[in-house]
């Protein structure tokens, strides 16, 4: 085998695999959509209708408003079409059609993820802070910056003299009993 | 040439201060030269009976609306400065025992 020939198969190996790769890139199929994890699902989960009317969607929709989606940023998996919110949705649905409440339904899935799975922090135990601090900084905030400032204040002696007003009074006083 | 400026100079500045020198003892003198409180006490009548003539030649018409409000607000600052001399003088002098 000469160099000449040698040639040849690297160019063909070369132009097969830029063909390959250029027909991946034309027409992606569901395969190459399944590699990635939070891309958008395949059109038969996008065209997946969840439950709108009804109490069982009443409860679908509150429940999955109040369940972070763990691959988007600030969604609920009822906002988002990640393929990971669509099979908590899926769960939640399950879950809802079996009968659950919302409490079991949440408590499920904070047993598995944690109370990070919820968008809103529970009211109880320390998470408690996280609705009690903000509150109390308001609150508290600008009295404490008050008595900081006042506490730091200065007291300037004005040795004796007074305000400018009062001695304003004082000669209106005087030219009216001169006037008199 | 530069002599006759200097001293042209000079005249001018001499004039311009020249009432602080010579006016004092009377109105233009600045309270905070004087230590005596019946000084200023005296100081602080005397303002307030220019006030009432200048209002009374204002009344009267025969001082100008313009030169009256100047005259008014003159001796409103220079009773304020006195009074604030005085308050001072009584605070200090009493505090130290002692009284002009």
């Amino acid at each position: 085998m000469n160099h000449l020939q040698m040639n040849g198969r690297i160019l063909r190996a070369l132009a097969r695999a830029l063909l390959c790769m250029a027909a991946l890139l034309a027409a992606p199929g569901p395969g190459v959509l399944a590699a990635g994890e939070s891309g958008p699902s395949d059109s038969n989960e996008i065209k997946k209708i969840w439950p709108t009317e009804g109490a069982k969607g009443e409860l679908f929709h509150e429940v999955a408003g109040q369940l972070r989606c763990p691959t988007c940023t600030g969604l609920s998996v009822l906002d988002s079409d990640a393929r990971f919110s669509q099979q908590i949705k899926e769960i939640v649905l399950e879950q809802v059609e079996g009968g659950k409440s919302q409490g079991e339904i949440l408590k499920y899935f904070t047993e598995r993820y944690g109370v990070w799975i919820l968008r809103s922090p529970p009211t109880t135990g320390f998470n408690i802070l996280a609705w009690a601090l903000p509150i109390a900084i308001l609150l508290l905030g600008p009295p404490a910056v008050w008595f900081f400032v006042w506490r730091r204040r200065r007291v300037v002696s004005t040795m004796g003299v007074r305000p400018a007003s009062d001695i304003l009074r004082e000669m209106d006083t005087r030219l009216a009993e001169l006037r008199r | 040439m530069i002599y006759v400026m200097v001293l042209i100079g000079v005249l001018l500045i001499s004039t311009l201060l020249t009432p602080f020198w010579l006016g004092r003892g009377g109105l233009l003198q600045a309270s905070a030269s004087i230590n005596s409180q019946s000084q200023l006490a005296a100081l602080k009548e005397a303002l307030l009976k220019a006030y009432i003539n200048d209002e009374k030649a204002f009344t009267a018409g025969a001082m100008p609306s313009r030169s009256w409000l100047q005259r008014r607000d003159f001796l409103t600052n220079r009773y304020i400065d006195a009074a604030r001399r005085l308050d001072f003088l009584i605070r200090t002098q009493t505090a130290s025992g002692g009284a002009s």
